[in-house]
């Protein structure tokens, strides 16, 4: 069975460095929940390009699009991107609401 | 310990000036982040998985502790209650904003300390033997040279843009604590034939993805040549080392495609034009920095020197002096290691409170001074015999009394996968666990001496090359795995652990080290640690009990 196509795009603030996700309007939020999801790799490439104009408005860094493995919860596939989701796994009571 | 002049002062205040405007002018737009990057690098500030970190410079390992509780302030204020010291005697803060880092920049220098030479393919923070100026058998104190080669090295304009980073390490005991071969200049301080101090230079060792224990470039270098030997070495490197390939960048890559003897001809052919170049340092400059290290004025009063102690029919008290003390030059007095690895707990994280009842029990036990180990301890090196006592129950009661320097919970580990960029793999769960699982004091004090240290991926800051038992943590088709390498040392006779065979998920991992731990107190001859047994009887016995069930 192939690979379902869902993807988010995330980065850092500029400004403090926290990670956040691209909501299909074009903003920034701490959470994966209003985080827009591409199904197609055109849709990836549309999100990209709200993403870099960002970049150049210095609002974020180093966007990128990440593999979701539950559309409905938006996990991250990625274990490296799930830390960064949720914080360090060795730190609970600093862990960031999903 | 050394202190600022006005020139130092100006020097730093100067560059935290020149940072805030580079951060005012990225906020603003006026730098881009390709051109700001190489620029925060140079001011140790770094964007991993969460946040900016900001990497702050502890050269040779020594603080006050007045800068201990700006450390402990910093944590507060602009992080998030907490610091991480590092494997190279630095710490690091994970949660920093870049709006903020020009002010912690400017609340370091305050108290003479900054962040420059902790980031960039430039000679990094100079590190030492954590005991310098108190061990019992020292040369002299290591870090008059250390704080020679900070001087010279920093904002070095012929080496500020070398090949890959440069790290260099000093020690001037027998008892190598500072791991001198794993850097890429190693220097060992010993007598020459007329019993005066000069240098063993090492070059070329290292650790990450190819390791190599440093071969002697230079035997009993004199003293007074330090400056301009290392000059000549630095142009070969800077000359000859690869640019066109990040890994293989390292001068170890250098010394060993030469070879030692062609790399250090070459050095020797450099340095009869660089001794001609009047880099070498004047002496009333080198005796002007050795007297900042003068030792302190010691008490010399009976109950100190008596060999009867309070409190030693306490056995807990005695098994942290077993373990946590060591013997100091001064007669009377101790090495104090506090130790950063509470069972279960995370190497090398020290709370805001924690650094600053260490920097009260500094003040009180250990004439203000505050050493960082780059095995992620902290040392208070200047402590009473008499008072030991008294210090432990204190440290007792701050929950930093965990008598297990050197044994199997000491375990070194970098933040992996849980806080790193780089990282593949997570390091500090599975210390975690490894802590927990022996968190029985008796059976770690059985089972002696044994170093255990661990990196998230290939770079090696968890030093797994050097560990007794060393650990590896790899992605595997995005499963965590780990490989584990046993009979590595970065002590006195350094040597690269081996890979014992197929490596195990984070589950197994734990259970694999039991194994080995066990296998080991099966084999060992009486008295004979950890790292001798290895090395008489090999990897086979080890191999043959943990993947026997497999």
């Amino acid at each position: 069975m192939s690979k379902e196509f869902a993807k988010i795009i995330t980065a850092n603030r500029l400004q403090d460095g926290a990670v956040v996700f691209l909501t299909s309007e074009g903003a920034w939020a701490e959470s994966t929940q209003a985080a827009a999801v591409a199904r197609t790799p055109d849709d990836e490439t549309r999100l990209l390009t709200l993403a870099a104009a960002s970049v150049k408005a210095c609002r974020v860094v180093d966007p990128n699009a990440i593999d979701v493995s539950a559309l409905n919860t938006r996990e991250p596939a990625r274990l490296r991107e799930r830390i960064r989701q949720v914080g360090p796994t060795v730190r609970p009571d600093l862990a960031r609401a999903i | 310990m050394y202190q600022y002049d006005a020139y130092d002062q100006a020097m730093v205040d100067t560059r935290v000036a020149e940072f805030r405007d580079q951060v005012a002018r990225r906020l603003s737009g006026a730098l881009s982040e390709e051109h700001f990057r190489p620029l925060r690098l140079l001011n140790g500030l770094y964007l991993q998985l969460h946040a900016y970190m900001l990497r702050v410079a502890i050269p040779y390992g020594t603080l006050t502790s007045r800068q201990m509780r700006t450390l402990a302030d910093i944590a507060e204020k602009y992080d998030r209650g907490y610091g991480h010291f590092t494997t190279r005697q630095n710490i690091q803060y994970n949660w920093i904003k870049l709006e903020q880092a020009p002010d912690i920049l400017a609340d370091l220098a305050a108290v003479q300390m900054h962040a420059i030479q902790t980031s960039g393919n430039v000679i990094r923070n100079v590190t030492a033997d954590h005991f310098a100026g108190v061990a019992k058998d020292e040369v002299e104190d290591p870090r008059i040279a250390a704080e020679i080669i900070r001087q010279w090295s920093t904002f070095h304009p012929e080496f500020s843009f070398l090949p890959r980073k440069f790290k260099i390490a000093v020690t001037a005991d027998t008892k190598d604590r500072a791991a001198v071969k794993f850097h890429d200049i190693g220097i060992a301080i010993v007598k020459d034939a007329k019993g005066a101090p000069a240098y063993d230079v090492y070059v070329g060792g290292g650790m990450g993805r190819t390791p190599f224990v440093a071969p002697l470039i230079k035997s009993k270098l004199p003293k007074t040549e330090l400056l301009s030997y290392l000059d000549a070495t630095l142009r070969v490197y800077n000359r000859y080392g690869r640019r066109d390939n990040i890994y293989k960048a390292r001068i170890k890559i250098l010394v060993d495609a030469l070879g030692p003897e062609e790399f250090a001809r070459q050095v020797e052919d450099e340095w009869q034009l660089t001794r001609q170049e009047h880099i070498n340092l004047p002496p009333e400059e080198e005796a002007r920095i050795r007297a900042f290290f003068a030792p302190p004025a010691y008490t010399t009063e009976a109950a100190d020197l008596a060999a009867n102690m309070p409190g030693t029919n306490d056995p807990a008290f005695r098994a942290w002096l077993s373990t946590n003390t060591h013997a100091h030059k001064a007669a009377g007095y101790s090495i104090v290691t506090i130790s950063l690895k509470p069972i279960g707990g995370i190497p090398g994280d020290a709370s805001t409170a924690e650094m600053n009842r260490v920097a009260d029990l500094a003040d009180t036990y250990s004439l203000g001074e505050i050493r960082v180990t780059h095995e992620q301890n902290l040392i208070l090196p200047h402590v009473r015999r008499s008072q030991l006592h008294a210090l432990w129950t204190e440290l007792k009661t701050a929950g930093l009394a965990v008598a297990n320097a050197g044994l199997v919970t000491d375990i070194i580990a970098c933040p992996g996968l849980d806080y790193c960029a780089l990282a593949n793999a997570r390091s500090i769960p599975i210390a975690q666990r490894i802590s927990e699982r022996f968190a029985d004091l008796d059976r770690q004090h059985s089972v002696g001496e044994l170093k255990i240290k661990i990196s998230g991926c290939i770079n090696a800051c968890g030093h797994h090359h050097a560990g007794h038992i060393g650990i590896l943590g790899v992605d595997r088709k995005g499963e965590e795995f780990y490989q584990i390498l046993l009979g590595g040392s970065g002590a006195e006779d350094a040597s690269i652990g081996t890979i014992l065979g197929p490596g195990f998920s984070a589950d197994g991992v734990v259970d694999a080290v039991e194994t080995i731990v066990n296998t080991y107190v099966d084999l060992r001859q009486p008295g004979e640690p950890f790292l001798a047994a290895v090395r008489r009887v090999g990897n086979g016995p080890f191999k043959e009990r943990l993947y026997a069930r497999v």
